[in-house]
C-alpha cells in the first residue's frame, strides 16, 4: 500500500501515472497474472510503468519484490534499473505463468535464461515430459492442501531422523528462522508446528522459505516424498568459491488413488563452472536424479521406459552430463551397470578430516578415489556384506555344511576376495562395477519377490543375487554419464551386454526404418 | 526358508527397495536391467538413439564410436553393427566415409 501511495503522489506525466498506480497494486497485478486475457497487459503495464520511478520510489518496491514476491536482492535491484533486461525477463514470464502466481517466477525465467542458453525447449514441455501422469495414466494429481499439510509434517518427521547433531542444530536454526519469518514465536515445540499448520497462508510461506526448501530436498533425498505434487525451483546457488550458478531443481509427483502410492521423478539442472585449477568448458549437468514409479506402472515396465524417456529428454535439453544419485529407489547396482562413480561430485562432500587429506584442489584423481570409497562407499559396503554374509551361513543348519560355506564366505569371499578388492579401492584402482562383482557367479543364495535373500532351491528363489549386489543397496553414491553419442552408444552396449546390440534389437522384434527389416 | 538381509535394522538394505514401499516393487525394474526387457523399453530407446544419429555429422564422434565397438565387441558383432548403420544412414552421411577406415573397403 505504501508503494501505491507513494507512485500516487508523485508527479508523471497522466498515461505514466495512470499506469503506475495501476501496475503497483502487486496484488491485483498478480491475480490478473493467473488470469490468461489480462496476463500480458499487467506485465506489460509494470515492465513501461518501471522506467518512470524515482530511486526513492523504487526502493519499496524493491523490498516487496523481495519480501513478498520472493525475489533475491539482486534481481530484484536490476528489473527496476535495466530495461533490457525487464524486458526479456517479462517475456520469458509468460512461459512460468502457469506454474506460480508469484513476481518470483520472473527470476525463475531469467535463471531458466542463463541455465538453458537459446535453443533449449520450452519448459512447459519439459513439465510435460517429466510428468509421471503423462506415461502413467492410473495417476492422478495430488491434492494442493493436504500436500501442503503432509510435507509440513513429513519435514517434522525428517528431523527426527537426524543422526549427526551439527546437521541437526543447522536444521533447528532453519526452522527457527522460517517461523520467525512467517510471525510464529518459535518455541522449539510441537505448537510451532501446529501454528503453522493452522493457516494455510502461513502454511504456503514456510514452505516455500527458500533454506526451508533446501532443508526439504536434502532430507527427503532418497526417500519416499509425501510433498506438493509439482515443484519447480530455480535458484542461484552459492558455491564455496563464492560464485553465483543458475540452478533448477525439477520434482513432479503423482498418487494411484487406489493405492495411495505416491510416483516420482525429481532432478536439478546446473550449470557447472569448470573446476578450479583445471581448464575446458562448463558444463550443464543433470544431477541428483531420482526416480520412483508406482508398482502398477512398474509391474507393466514401464517405468523404465520412463526412466529411458528422460534420458532421451535430457539430451534435448543440450544436457552435457547427468549425474545419477544412485540410491535405493532406482538400485545402486544398476548404476554400477552403466557408469562409475562420479569422483569429483563425491570428493567435493567428503568430510573436512579427508578434504584436508586430499589437500587443495586440483586433486590427485587417485587419492581422491581412494578416499570417497575409503569414506564414503565401504563402511556401508562392508556392513551389508557382512550381515548378507552371516545371513547365509546362520541359515544352515547341517553343521559340516556350515563349516564349508563358512569358509567359501568368511575365508575366500571376505578374507581374500574382498580384502584384495579393497586394498585397490583405497589406492584408488578400483571401479564400482568390480565392487558389485564380488561374489557373481556364487548361487549361494537368491532373491525373493519381497526383495529378501532366500536359499537357491527355495520356491520363491526368483532373482539371482549375489554378494556385491547385496551389499551395494542403499548407498547413495553417484554415477555419472555423458550424454553425447558416444556415451550414449556406450550406455546401451553396457545394458544389453552379454546378448549383443543387433541380436537384441533382433530378438525383441524391434524394426528400425522400412528399409531394414532386421 | 526366509532370510533377511539386516533381520534388526536397516530395512532399506533389502535389494535395494524403497523402505516406504512395502509392497516391495523394485524387482521389475531389476528384471529389465538384468536385460529381459518385457516392454521393449530398452529396444526401443536403441532405435531412437540410431535415428539420433542420422543427426550426427562429427566425423570424429563417428570414429570414436566404432572404436568404442571395435575394442568391446567381437568381430561378428562389430561387422553386424556398421551393417546396420550402413543401411540405416542417408547416403549423405559421414559415416560412410569413416567406415571404410574400418572395413578396409574402398
Amino acid at each position: 500500500m505504501q508503494a501505491q501511495e507513494t507512485v500516487s503522489s508523485q508527479e508523471t506525466p497522466r498515461k505514466a501515472k495512470a499506469a503506475a498506480t495501476k501496475t503497483f497494486d502487486f496484488q491485483e497485478a498478480l491475480e490478473a497474472l493467473k488470469d490468461g486475457a489480462k496476463k500480458h497487459e499487467s506485465l506489460s503495464l509494470l515492465e513501461r510503468a518501471a522506467e518512470h520511478l524515482s530511486p526513492e520510489q523504487r526502493r519499496p518496491l524493491v523490498q516487496r519484490l523481495i519480501e513478498q514476491e520472493g525475489c533475491s536482492q539482486a534481481f530484484a535491484e536490476r528489473f527496476f534499473d535495466d530495461a533490457k533486461f525487464r524486458k526479456r525477463v517479462t517475456e520469458s514470464c509468460r512461459n512460468f505463468s502457469e506454474h506460480g502466481e508469484r513476481m518470483v517466477r520472473l527470476e525463475e525465467a531469467e535463471i531458466f535464461t542463463e541455465l538453458m542458453q537459446p535453443g533449449s525447449e520450452d519448459i512447459a514441455i519439459l513439465l510435460k515430459t517429466t510428468n509421471p501422469q503423462e506415461r502413467f495414466k492410473q495417476l492422478e494429481p495430488l491434492d494442493a492442501e493436504d500436500l501442503k499439510r503432509n510435507r509440513l509434517w513429513d519435514l517434522k518427521y525428517q528431523l527426527t531422523r537426524v543422526v549427526n547433531p551439527r546437521e541437526d542444530a543447522l536444521i533447528r536454526e532453519v526452522f527457527k528462522n522460517a517461523f520467525e519469518r512467517v510471525g510464529v514465536q518459535y518455541t522449539g515445540t510441537d505448537a510451532d508446528w501446529s501454528a503453522v499448520l493452522a493457516k494455510s497462508d502461513l502454511l504456503e510461506h514456510f514452505l516455500s522459505d527458500g533454506p526451508v526448501r533446501e532443508v526439504y530436498r536434502k532430507l527427503t533425498n532418497g526417500k519416499k516424498v509425501e510433498g506438493l505434487g509439482r515443484r519447480i525451483q530455480l535458484t542461484w546457488r552459492e558455491r564455496s568459491d563464492g560464485r553465483r550458478i543458475p540452478s533448477m531443481h525439477v520434482q513432479q509427483m503423482a498418487v494411484n488413488p487406489e493405492t495411495n502410492y505416491v510416483s516420482e521423478l525429481g532432478f536439478t539442472i546446473e550449470h557447472e563452472p569448470p573446476q578450479e585449477g583445471e581448464g575446458g568448458e562448463s558444463k550443464r549437468v543433470l544431477k541428483d536424479v531420482i526416480v520412483v514409479v508406482d508398482k502398477d506402472a512398474r509391474n507393466r515396465n514401464e517405468g523404465a521406459e520412463f526412466l529411458l524417456g528422460n534420458l532421451r529428454l535430457i539430451k534435448a535439453y543440450k544436457l552435457h552430463e547427468a549425474e545419477f544419485t544412485a540410491n535405493i529407489k532406482v538400485g545402486s547396482y544398476v548404476w554400477a551397470r552403466i557408469s562409475d562413480v562420479d569422483v569429483p561430485s563425491m570428493a567435493e562432500k567428503l568430510l573436512p578430516n579427508a578434504k584436508a587429506e586430499l589437500g587443495p584442489k586440483p586433486w590427485d584423481e587417485k587419492k581422491a578415489r581412494g578416499l570417497v570409497f575409503r569414506d564414503e562407499i565401504l563402511p556401508t559396503f562392508e556392513k551389508n556384506l557382512v550381515t548378507a554374509i552371516w545371513s547365509v551361513i546362520e541359515s544352515i543348519k547341517d553343521s559340516k555344511e556350515k563349516a564349508a560355506m563358512n569358509n567359501v564366505l568368511i575365508e575366500d569371499f571376505l578374507n581374500t576376495q574382498y580384502d584384495a578388492l579393497k586394498r585397490r579401492a583405497l589406492a584408488g584402482e578400483l571401479s564400482m562395477e568390480e565392487l558389485v562383482n564380488l561374489g557373481k557367479g556364487l548361487d549361494v543364495f537368491r532373491f525373493n519377490n519381497e526383495g529378501e535373500i532366500v536359499r537357491p532351491d527355495a520356491s520363491d528363489a526368483d532373482h539371482y543375487g549375489h554378494l556385491g549386489k547385496a551389499a551395494v543397496m542403499g548407498i547413495p553414491w553417484k554415477a555419472r554419464i555423458g550424454l553425447h553419442t558416444r556415451s550414449m552408444f556406450g550406455l546401451v552396449d553396457r545394458l544389453s551386454k552379454g546378448t549383443g546390440f543387433v541380436s537384441f534389437l533382433k530378438k525383441s522384434g524391434q524394426k528400425i526404418g522400412l528399409a531394414l527389416s532386421l | 526358508m526366509k532370510l533377511e538381509l539386516h533381520p534388526l535394522q536397516n530395512d532399506a538394505c533389502r535389494f535395494g527397495i524403497d523402505p516406504a514401499d512395502t509392497r516391495k516393487t523394485d524387482i521389475a525394474f531389476y528384471d529389465w536391467i538384468t536385460g529381459k526387457d518385457p516392454s521393449k523399453a530398452l529396444a526401443r530407446f536403441m532405435v531412437w538413439l540410431l535415428d539420433e544419429f542420422k543427426e550426427e555429422k562429427d566425423q570424429a564422434t563417428i570414429r570414436n564410436v566404432l572404436d568404442d565397438w571395435r575394442w568391446s565387441c567381437d568381430a561378428d558383432e562389430f561387422q553386424s553393427r556398421v551393417s546396420v548403420l550402413s543401411r540405416l544412414m542417408p547416403d549423405s552421411h559421414p559415416f560412410h566415409a569413416v567406415k571404410n577406415e574400418y572395413t578396409g573397403k574402398p
